[in-house]
């Protein structure tokens, strides 16, 4: 059932065998967030990677002085958390469980140093997460764009 | 255009009472005339006509099934609409209709049915869900996906509550930038599409919005597995006659008002990405 989530999940859909198997030993399993419940912290160490295989989580941020803004909302399909591929390799943003949430955990330094010893692994790896951060930075330019503001 | 109808209602406007203006958001109100839509379609439009002001195109978002009144879904953007959305109860409006192709229900019988609505773009698919809940046996899974500017600027709020109370129909809504009390999802509509849980081959997908939204909604529709002859999008120009004469409308070799304002995506889709000045 988690092995089928995890080939299932768009950042692992259509793997090599060989990439997969590496992918899943990079697996710390399967964990669950309650509604309301954090799951990671602007400025912690990015240790980790999620795949979300279920639920809603908010990414928020929190202006000094300011309440808490929700910025976007990621869903089941999802990769939470990239800032364990960029120095500083801390997280930019919170992330908050906006539902019940369902989650693949990956041992993000176990992902980096597979990816280096094997560099068909770190492409597969690299090709979907690049896919999928696209699509939230496409995503994310039509929601500046204000679409359905008043017209000029 | 129907050539069996009447020459002369293409061209000089009903007098309709208003009956009721119904408060939507800031800048958007539902009208209610007193006389029924003449047998409209979910997709169809009439001319709406603020004497001494002008006219304007405005999509049917009321229930179709109701014959004694007619309702039109109006957003304030200039002159004209300032003037119908600024109307009282007892005053008058001018009417002609109605127009244009309907969304395919009959097509979607019988299959998955996707409705996507961004901002206005609810409005003219009102009478589609209406419809759909109408008639419920006949479609198999049907969801609604709604997008929104802000959790205030959602239209009907009421109603959606109610749809999304329903066991038989999946509501998903999302909206661009959070309030401060909001906790549900944020992000463009589009988002929601990979989420949906439909047999793609059987499906058919009605979306209104913007036109940048409905180009990406198509893309995504598309990413599914949803066959681009299955997508239906609403185009708006500036529409006149209404009848296809003046050319007002056109959209490449389209006339907006008699070839639309629905048509399949893959007749538009190379226009939507041409730029307009």
């Amino acid at each position: 059932m988690y092995e089928d989530k995890l080939r299932n999940h768009r950042c692992a859909r259509d793997m090599d065998s060989a990439s997969l198997a590496t992918l899943e030993s990079c697996s710390l399993g399967e964990s669950t967030w309650k509604k309301g419940d954090w799951i990671l912290t602007t400025g912690d160490l990015a240790t980790r990677c999620y795949l979300v295989t279920a639920g809603d989580v908010h990414i928020e941020t929190t202006p000094p002085g300011r309440k808490s803004t929700l910025l976007q909302t990621i869903h089941g399909g999802d990769v939470l958390g990239w800032s364990w591929m960029i120095p500083p390799h801390r997280w930019a943003f919170d992330a908050r469980a906006g539902t019940d949430v369902t989650a693949i955990v990956l041992d993000a330094a176990k992902l980096q140093e597979a990816a280096e010893a094997d560099p068909r692994f770190g492409y597969a790896l690299m090709k979907r997460l690049f896919t999928l951060v696209a699509d939230r930075l496409q995503a994310t330019r039509l929601q500046l764009m204000d679409l359905y503001g008043p017209r000029a | 255009m129907d050539p069996a109808r009447d020459p002369i209602s293409l061209f000089a406007p009903d007098v309709r009472e208003v009956l009721a203006v119904r408060g939507e958001t800031a800048d958007t109100v539902t009208v209610t005339l007193a006389g029924g839509g003449r047998g409209f379609v979910p997709g169809q439009f009439a001319m709406v006509y603020a004497f001494g002001i002008g006219e304007s195109a405005i999509s049917f978002s009321g229930d179709p099934y109701r014959s004694d009144v007619v309702e039109h879904t109006v957003r304030r953007v200039g002159a004209v609409t300032t003037a119908i959305g600024g109307v009282k109860p007892g005053s008058v409006l001018g009417w002609r209709g109605p127009f244009g192709n309907g969304w395919p229900m009959q097509r979607a019988r019988g299959g998955d049915l996707v409705i996507v609505a961004g901002g206005i773009g609810l409005a003219p698919l009102r009478p589609a869900l209406l419809t759909v809940l109408a008639d419920r046996g006949a479609y198999r899974r049907v969801a609604l996906l709604v997008g929104a500017r802000r959790p205030g600027e959602l239209l009907y709020p009421e109603q959606l509550a109610e749809w999304r109370a329903r066991f038989d129909l999946e509501v998903e809504v999302t909206v661009d930038a959070a309030a401060d009390n909001w906790r549900g999802s944020v992000g463009v509509v589009t988002r929601l599409i990979p989420l949906l849980d439909v047999e793609p081959s059987r499906t058919t997908a009605l979306v209104c919005g913007p036109e940048v939204m409905m180009r990406f909604s198509a893309i995504e529709l598309q990413r599914l597995g949803v066959p681009t002859r299955n997508v239906f999008v609403s185009v708006e120009r500036n529409t006149k006659c209404a009848i296809g004469i003046c050319g007002h409308c056109q959209l490449g070799s389209l006339f907006a008002c008699r070839d639309g304002a629905v048509v399949p995506y893959e007749l538009v889709a190379g226009l939507m990405e041409v730029k307009e000045a």
